[in-house]
């Protein structure tokens, strides 16, 4: 029987399957289709501190293999989540994982501080725009990541991971930033920003104009960006783009992923995740491996 | 815990042209209870590759066990895919989803369908009809086609059929001839269902308004999971500020509810 645990820091995961932020809800309606305790953990959907309406539709447009989302964060802040959500979530029998979104620097440690103790761990979310860098996202400056690593790794004592944007030159550069600066593990990659036209009427097929791409058609530049990451930091690093099947992932824990999340392939695919914990078992199982840590970052540019 | 929503392997069985480029298709289901709303949707996924990516929703136009039908029209790759598949083929469904209509079962429901907006009626007609419930069908489309046929002949007494070109019944809109409509039914307790074009669902909701009856309207919107966790389809909410998920907190609401 093959040993699919690992661990973030003290965090330890059943299995390396995540549920990637804004794709997933908050677990308690996947688990009306599937028993949700068998992922290695859920990740929230995003908190903001204050409540969050969204943007204007249309929030997403269907694109070649993938889809543009500009959501906005719509949630109902941390208050509601820590009163309303957090109560139903904590029957779950799985690693919670907060995903948190500031809009400011500050605001990143005020979320981690007041989640302290009440989840499994933190994903900090970095793609949101900084409003005092005229909308630039935080996670496209080093020295941004640098100090909300920083503030969150003082605020809590929490296993947390921050996310990178993919939307930056070198990667490798902010991921190294968050492990010199306490941050236990990164996940990569969020979305591509990107946009869709509707040639007939002249204007955005997305209500903001702009919006973040996900599937399989971003999955090449996730794997690309996760293999550059990897040899460059010592933290566990988290796989993310596109990732559909047990092969998607299998090829990111060979370009050196320690655990996997499961994003908008949930959408087209509700039991994407489970289905991938199964074929994960079952590759161990007929490659004789007795854990993962085998393949990890087996297939690298040395 | 209760496993309501589930991902059927199901099976492609017939198909029927009621209109140019719009299909009834019937699936089989295995495993299928039977039990949905009307109202309620599915989410069908057009092909085994990632092109189209998305699944798409369509509402259910009459279902058994094992069985459901929905009305289709073709109008880009993927309702086009769903429509080319073969007797026998398979493809995955997901639902039922999302909320269907509430029956008031004090009042005479009056169902105004605009063209393929009928599918939710249709199975709306059929459940009023097997609960004995009083209730008419106003079905308005631009020219007539089977669909108008069958709905006469299904619910007979109960239908009235309107065409824009008046090639069947009366020459009119569907929300257009409420007014006269509501005077030969008389003075009663009603509630006015409605699903199809935009201008459709304001016209009806106004009227509603002036006669002070309550409308519940059917939306639809892109969505990518149908299952309310991506946010993806939203409507702005009327009473207070922010947005309601169509596919999870609808796609049924009170008019009242939502800014159409």
């Amino acid at each position: 029987m093959a040993n699919l645990e690992v661990q973030i820091g003290s965090l330890r995961f059943k299995n390396p399957v995540l549920t990637a932020s804004g794709t997933f809800g908050n677990g308690q309606i996947m688990n009306e289709i599937f028993d949700v305790s068998v992922l290695g953990g859920i990740i929230t959907k995003s908190i903001t501190l204050k409540p969050k309406e969204g943007n204007p539709a249309p929030r997403i447009v269907e694109t070649s293999c993938g889809m543009l989302n500009s959501i906005g964060l719509e949630n109902a802040g941390l208050d509601n989540f820590l009163n309303n959500i957090l109560p139903k979530i904590q029957l779950l029998r799985t690693n919670k994982i907060a995903s948190i979104a500031g809009a400011s620097e500050e605001e990143y440690g005020m979320l981690a501080e007041k989640l302290d103790g009440k989840v499994n761990g933190l994903e900090i979310n970095i793609s949101c725009p900084n409003v005092k860098r005229g909308g630039m996202s935080f996670g496209q400056d080093v020295d941004s990541v640098a100090r909300i690593t920083k503030i969150v790794r003082r605020k809590t004592s929490l296993p947390f991971i921050v996310k990178l944007t993919p939307n930056v030159t070198h990667i490798e550069d902010i991921a190294k930033a968050c492990e010199e600066n306490g941050a236990d593990a990164v996940s990569l990659v969020n979305t591509y920003k990107g946009m869709a036209i509707d040639v007939r009427q002249r204007i955005s097929k997305l209500g903001s104009f702009s919006g973040g791409l996900s599937g399989p058609a971003i999955k090449p530049l996730a794997l690309y960006a996760v293999s550059q990451v990897y040899s460059k930091v010592n933290i566990p690093v988290i796989g993310c783009g596109g990732i559909m099947n047990v092969v998607d992932a299998l090829e990111f824990i060979m370009a050196g992923a320690t655990l996997i999340e499961v994003g908008s392939a949930t959408f087209r695919e509700p039991m994407a995740a489970p289905k991938i914990v199964e074929g994960l078992k079952l590759y161990c199982e007929k490659e004789k491996i007795g854990i993962l840590e085998k393949i990890r970052g087996i297939v690298n540019e040395d | 815990m209760m496993r309501r929503i589930k991902d059927f392997r199901a099976t492609f069985e017939n198909k029927r042209e009621i209109a140019s480029n719009v299909f009834l298709i019937e699936f089989f289901l295995p495993d299928f209870d039977g039990s949905a709303e009307p109202g309620q949707f599915m989410m069908l996924k057009a092909s085994s590759v990632y092109d189209p990516f998305l699944r798409r929703p369509y509402s259910i136009f009459d279902c058994e066990k094992e069985r459901i039908k929905v009305l289709l029209k073709v109008i880009g790759p993927a309702s086009s895919i769903i429509a080319e598949k073969q007797e026998n083929e398979k493809i995955d469904i997901l639902g039922p989803l999302g909320n269907g209509f509430p029956i008031l079962s004090n009042k005479h429901s009056v169902l105004v369908a605009g063209g393929i907006g009928v599918a939710p009626l249709w199975f709306l007609a059929k459940k009023l009809k097997a609960e004995n419930q009083t209730f008419s069908i106003i079905y308005g489309e631009k020219t007539a086609t089977d669909m108008s046929f069958e709905i006469k002949e299904t619910f007979a007494d109960f239908s009235h059929i309107v065409t824009e070109d008046g090639s069947k019944g009366d020459k009119a809109t569907a929300p257009g001839i409420l007014p006269s409509f509501f005077d030969k039914l008389g003075e009663k307790q009603y509630v006015l269902y409605v699903c199809g074009p935009k201008a459709m669902l304001k016209e009806t909701i106004s009227f509603g308004r002036k006669r002070n009856i309550p409308v519940y309207v059917s939306l639809e919107q892109r969505m990518a999971c149908g299952t309310g966790i991506c946010f993806g389809c939203s409507v702005k909410t009327a009473r207070k500020p922010g947005y309601l998920t169509i596919c999870k907190d609808g796609p049924v609401f009170s008019a009242e509810d939502v800014e159409i």
